[in-house]
Formats: C-alpha cells, sequence, structure tokens
C-alpha cells in the first residue's frame, strides 16, 4: 500500500471539511507525529505537526502550553533550591545551589556569578586543562581528566618497572646466575599482570552502572517470566508461591545486600583484576535482580492468568499441545502484562543499583556518590547533585526504552 | 443410526443450591450432509449444545455420538465457528488460518500446507485483506477469516455458533450466501445456531426451536423443503415460508409467555420500608469530611 493511500484512510473524516495542500508525499505529519507519541516523545508530536504545515496555529498553542507550564516550574524549582543553599548551612558543608551543581558538572562558573570554589578549577565532564594553572593534575580535583591521567601514570610506570626487570633477568642470565634471573622474571610477571585499580572516571562509573543493571535485569528476567507463567497457568503452584512472593517482595536492597555478598563470595572465583566480571558487579546485579524480579513475575502471572477464554477455546479445538498452548497463545496474549512487569522492573531496578553500587563498592554511579560523600565538602555535596540528575535522566531514558517496547508488542485492538 | 446422536442429554452448571440446569432431555438426530438450524432466544443454552458437540464440555448425564463414537473432547472432525470470531490479535489473517493448518496437517508439506491456508482464504474472499491484523478487520471479514480457520481443518462437521449475529443485515445476507455455496461446494454437515428465524429458514433444511429455559428443551421441529439453490426474494414472497415463519415464531413467542407466566406466578414480598428523604437525613463523617446537607426549599 502505497503512502498516499495509507493518508487517505488514516484521515478519512478531514477529507471532506479540510483538503490537505497535498497529499505529504514524502512527509505525512499524521504518520510522524502518531510514531513520535508511540516512542513515548509526544511532546514533540506537535513540532512534526507544524514542520508539515498541519494546523499550525493550534500547534503552536499546543506547543507552548506544554513547554510553558514546565518550563514555569521548573524556574521555581530553582529558584527554591537556589534560597535552599542559602539558608541550610553546616560547619563543613553549605547544600550547594545549582550555581555550584552547574560548575560541578562543566567546571566553569556561569558568566556574571563570581567563581563558587575558589582553589578548584576542573568539573566532572571538563577537560582539566580547561583552566590548567600548571599545576600537576594530580591535585586537580577535576574527574574526567584525572582519572584518565592517573590511570596513564600508573600503566606508564609499570611498563617501566616491566622493562626493568627484563633487563635484569637477561643481565643476571647472561652473567650466569640462574636463580637471581628466575627472580627477577617472577617479579616480572608480577607486575606485568597488574592493571589499575583506582577509581573511575565519571563517564565510565555511568557505563558501569547501566552494565550491572542490565545484567541483573536480564537475570531478573530469566527468573521472573517462566515463575510468572507456572503462577498463571497453575492455581495449585500460583498458591504455593504466593506466600513467598508476597514475603520477599517488600525486602530493602540494603537487607539482601549481605546474604547475596555472601553467596557471590562462595561461588565465584576471584576474577583477574582487568576482567569486568568483578565480584562486587555480580553482588550489585545480584541485589538488582532480587529487588526487580516481583513486578515482572507478578504481572506475568497475572497476564497469563488473564489470558481470554476465547483464545483458550481456539488452543482447545485446536488440540494443541501444552507446549504450544503457551508458546503460540498464552505468551503471545500476556506479552502485553509482562513487558508492563518488565518495564516497573527496570525502575525498580535502577532505583535499587545505587544503593547496591554503594554497598557492594561496584564501580558504578553508586561508589560515586558514596565516595563524594566520603569527602564531605561543598564541592564534592554539588558533585552528587550532579549525580542525582544523572541518575534521573538515565532513569527516565531507560524507562522510555522499555515503553517503546511495550507499545510493540502490543497489539492494537485488544478485544478481539 | 444418525450420523450425529445426541441421547438424552442434559447439562447444569454450577453445584449444591447454586446449581442451575441449562440443558435437560435433549433428543438430535443430524443426518450426513444436512443443515440444521437451531432457533431461540438468547441465554437458553444454545452455546451450552454447541459447546457439546464441539467436546469443548460433556454432558452430565446422556451422550453425544458423532458417527457412532461417542464424543470425549474435542475433534478436529468438527470444526467450530465462534460467535465472537476467537482470532488472535497479534496474528494476521494468514497466520490465523496457518496455525489451524499447521496443527491439523502437521505432515505435509510446507507447500502444500501454504497451499490449503490460500485456499481457505479465498473460499471466503479474503484473499486481498490477507497480511492485515484483526484489528484492522471490519466485523463481516473478521467472521470470514474465523470461518476460513474452521474450513481449513477440513472438518466433517462445521458447528456454526451465531457466527452473524454481530454483523449488520447487509454483511451478513453476504455472509450467509457464501456459508451456503461453502457447505454446497464441500458437503459438510452443518449445525447453525441463530437467534434469526429468516436466517434458519433461508439457510437450513430443518429448523428446531429451543424453549426458553433453564432448562432448555428442544421443540417441535420445521422442515424447510424449498428446493436449493434458493432465492431469497423468491422464498420469502412464497406462501408456504410465511407459514412456516408464523409456526416457528408462535411457538417462540408461546413459550415466552409460558415463561413470563410462570416467572410472574411467584409472588415477591417487597419489605415494608419508606424512602429517605435526603434532604432531612444528615450523614456522618465520610473520610475527614462531614458532607453538609443540601438546602432545600422546606428546610429554607
Amino acid at each position: 500500500m502505497s503512502i498516499t493511500a495509507l493518508h487517505a484512510t488514516t484521515s478519512p473524516a478531514d477529507m471532506g471539511e479540510r483538503k490537505p495542500k497535498s497529499p505529504g508525499f514524502l512527509y505525512n505529519p499524521n504518520r510522524v507525529a502518531h510514531s513520535l507519541n508511540q516512542l513515548g516523545l509526544g511532546y514533540f508530536s506537535p513540532f512534526a505537526r507544524l514542520i508539515g504545515n498541519d494546523e499550525p496555529r493550534k500547534q503552536i498553542r499546543v506547543i507552548m502550553h506544554n513547554t510553558l507550564l514546565p518550563v514555569m516550574a521548573f524556574v521555581g524549582f530553582l529558584f527554591f533550591w537556589a534560597l535552599m543553599s542559602r539558608t541550610v548551612q553546616t560547619e563543613s558543608v553549605t547544600i550547594p545551589g545549582p550555581h555550584q551543581a552547574y560548575y560541578a558538572l562543566t567546571g566553569k562558573a556561569i558568566p556574571g556569578l563570581p567563581h563558587p570554589f575558589p582553589g578548584n578549577v576542573a568539573g566532572l565532564t571538563a577537560p582539566y586543562f580547561v583552566e590548567n594553572d600548571g599545576r600537576d593534575p594530580k591535585s586537580i580535583n577535576g574527574f574526567a581528566r584525572a582519572e584518565e591521567l592517573a590511570e596513564e601514570n600508573y600503566v606508564k610506570s609499570r611498563d617501566e618497572r616491566v622493562e626493568n626487570f627484563l633487563e635484569k633477568s637477561r643481565e643476571a642470565a647472561a652473567a650466569g646466575d640462574l636463580e637471581k634471573a628466575g627472580k627477577y622474571r617472577e617479579n616480572l610477571l608480577m607486575f606485568a599482570s597488574k592493571t589499575y585499580q583506582g577509581n573511575k572516571t565519571f563517564y565510565s562509573q555511568i557505563l558501569i552502572s547501566l552494565f550491572t543493571v542490565t545484567i541483573g535485569f536480564i537475570i531478573a528476567t530469566i527468573v521472573a517470566v517462566p515463575l510468572g507463567i507456572l503462577c498463571g497457568v497453575s492455581p495449585g503452584f500460583n498458591i504455593a508461591m504466593n506466600p513467598l512472593i508476597q514475603l520477599f517482595k517488600p525486602v530493602s536492597p540494603l537487607a539482601w545486600f549481605p546474604i547475596v555478598f555472601v553467596l557471590t563470595t562462595w561461588g565465584i572465583e576471584t576474577p583477574a583484576s582487568d576482567s569486568i566480571w568483578q565480584r562486587a558487579l555480580w553482588t550489585s546485579a545480584g541485589v538488582v535482580m532480587l529487588c526487580s524480579l516481583w513486578p515482572t513475575l507478578i504481572n506475568t502471572a497475572v497476564g497469563v492468568a488473564s489470558v481470554d477464554k476465547d483464545h483458550l477455546n481456539v488452543a482447545k479445538v485446536l488440540k494443541l499441545s501444552w507446549m504450544k498452548r503457551i508458546s503460540k497463545i498464552v505468551l503471545p496474549a500476556s506479552l502485553p502484562m509482562i513487558f508492563t512487569g518488565l518495564r516497573l522492573s527496570i525502575g525498580v531496578g535502577w532505583m535499587v543499583l545505587i544503593a547496591a553500587d554503594m554497598m557492594a563498592q561496584n564501580q558504578g554511579l553508586g561508589k560515586f556518590v558514596w565516595d563524594m560523600y566520603q569527602n564531605g565538602d561543598t564541592m564534592s555535596t554539588a558533585q552528587i547533585i550532579v549525580a542525582v540528575f544523572v541518575i534521573g535522566i538515565v532513569g527516565f531514558f531507560l524507562d522510555r526504552i522499555m515503553l517503546v517496547f511495550q507499545r510493540l508488542v502490543t497489539f492494537e485492538d485488544q478485544a478481539v | 443410526m444418525a450420523y450425529i446422536e445426541i441421547n438424552d442429554v442434559s447439562v447444569g452448571f454450577g453445584s449444591g443450591t447454586n446449581r442451575v440446569e441449562v440443558l435437560k432431555g435433549i433428543d438430535l438426530h443430524i443426518e450426513k450432509g444436512e443443515f440444521v438450524a437451531l432457533l431461540g432466544y438468547s441465554g437458553t443454552g444454545k452455546s451450552t449444545l454447541m459447546n457439546l458437540l464441539a467436546g469443548l464440555i460433556l454432558p452430565d448425564k446422556g451422550e453425544v455420538l458423532v458417527n457412532g463414537e461417542r464424543v470425549t473432547g474435542p475433534g478436529r472432525d468438527r470444526g467450530l465457528v465462534f460467535q465472537n470470531y476467537s482470532l488472535l490479535p497479534w496474528l494476521d489473517v494468514y497466520r490465523n488460518v496457518e496455525l489451524a493448518v499447521n496443527e491439523v496437517f502437521p505432515h505435509e508439506s510446507k507447500v502444500s500446507r501454504a497451499e490449503r491456508v490460500k485456499v481457505a482464504i479465498e473460499r471466503v474472499n479474503l484473499t486481498p485483506a490477507t497480511s492485515k491484523k484483526p484489528g484492522e478487520l471490519s466485523g463481516g471479514m473478521r467472521q470470514r477469516n474465523s470461518v476460513a480457520r474452521t474450513l481449513s481443518m477440513n472438518p466433517e462437521i462445521l458447528l456454526l455458533d451465531e457466527p452473524l449475529s454481530a454483523l449488520d443485515a447487509l454483511t451478513r445476507s453476504v455472509i450467509q450466501d457464501q456459508i451456503l455455496s461453502i457447505w454446497k461446494e464441500l458437503d459438510q454437515t452443518t449445525i447453525l445456531i441463530t437467534n434469526d428465524i429468516d436466517e434458519g429458514l433461508y439457510m437450513a433444511d430443518r429448523i428446531i426451536p429451543i424453549s426458553v429455559g433453564p432448562p432448555a428443551t428442544l421443540g417441535p421441529e420445521t422442515i424447510v423443503c424449498s428446493p436449493r439453490p434458493r432465492d431469497r426474494r423468491e422464498i420469502m414472497s412464497s406462501p408456504e415460508y410465511q407459514v412456516l415463519r408464523t409456526d416457528v415464531i408462535s411457538y417462540l413467542l408461546a413459550e415466552k409467555e409460558r415463561e413470563r407466566a410462570a416467572s410472574s406466578s411467584r409472588t415477591v414480598f417487597l419489605p415494608n420500608i419508606r424512602p429517605l428523604d435526603i434532604s432531612r437525613h444528615r450523614p456522618g463523617w465520610f473520610l475527614g469530611f462531614r458532607p453538609q446537607p443540601r438546602k432545600t426549599i422546606q428546610s429554607a
């Protein structure tokens, strides 16, 4: 079916009263707006219609309405925040205001305002040399670049040592002292296998957090969906599982942590120091899994249990086997509910992850927040505020991604 | 012995004091290749009878025999077309039919199975909509899709459970003709459940009304002997048609009267209470609010 024909079928009511200037052969504002809505970016659909010249006055009114109110609320929040930062002051820490937070992020003062942290020169995302006054980079309280430099320096000095030992062992071997040469070799191998163990940069901490939550979420899904299907299919199994589900669902991640910690210590061999599969990561992912599995489990069970009776009758009439009944009828019919559960789960998982990272000392955003809290000065608190915003934004995008999946599996007319 | 036999079948739902007998003492014999219509008011157990034939439920008493064998569950020799289509909304027209074909003919080659799907869709004139999902189809198209799914199983008996009741009159007559031509071509024994007398008279060889239950029983059958193919306008104006129609209608109306008389003979005692005057009544606290009485002319 061509684009024009589709357009004609989507808006038959418009045809009579308002003839579109052109059928929108290449750019159909209706379809673009619809896709944006499907992607959870409904805010932008009036813009898409405006570009397509579809009732421009109305679109501008909608845009103003949708933009002005949130902007006003946000400005109000900024004022309140700035006011708080002037009021709440302890001996060592002041609540940092928007200005300080902006500085902590970018390493630049807002033009026209005084430098908020005299003595510090870099922000989380700023390259250290922006305002480098020639001091040793290690003394600079900047993250993005300073951590990278620290790692580079470490690798450089390690390689120098390895070279040194190699030379010494060769010399010793040439001199005929094999025992000494062997010792040098041992040292050489020990240094060669070592990797940088210091803090990661802020960027890589975000990535590690995302990686950890993904691992936890995948394990949770693998556990929860089959269990949920069993619960939905078999009332007996459901009754048996119900007390356990009700009991463990409200448990805090902080309570799970010690148990998961013991489990990972017992079950996972000490990985190589440069491996990404550190024990802390498994512990963190395990806690995420234990807390985020319940919404998926419950939604899957409800979705499977409430499959339309007519659809099950189809399975009966066709004499489908148990496996086929599940795979061809029950699972597709309950996919919308399962994905609603997955969306809730990833929200819970991301929220829990920060606490889990803090406890497990996994190199993610939680550890960043914890380290900055231990620093305990205003600059560090400002960096925590930046982290709070980052956590919120990442969580928002995770939710939107799951929303897209959720809409993809939801069939249009459920009541067929 | 008839092809399909229902011998003294009774079915009820619930247990103890909640038990309702839906069907009682049903006897029905249907010959091979016959087109039988079961006619009755809604809620009288027509669908229950159909589910019995399909094997979705089993009788509490009596037996259902098909080809001399007792029905103990659903079978592929009996194709059921559901009242509410029961299409799978996540599959398109083709795949809805394919699901049935793959189940019933698992040993055939892919090509011949695809051919079966195509033929079934073509038979109900849905070929242009092959790749559409149920949500994009009209009611009539959905029902044709459902018929195609059932036909693709190549059943010997076609069970149509009010297949057309949700459709408008015009679409209905089109699909009636389609079903008739398929029936003529494939020579399947067909049982149609309907609440439309004209539909029954136009399509069936025999019409069997169902009494108003519960428990429902079968009424006196009416044999329609107009020759086929039937012309809608012609038979509707024929005097025999009017006689048959009047017969069936008077039976159904008499049934309704009887049922009404039976239910109105029960006297219901109303409790001796007076309606409450809300304007004078002052309700108590509700969620922390105390609703104020409405000001009325009397209180002012």
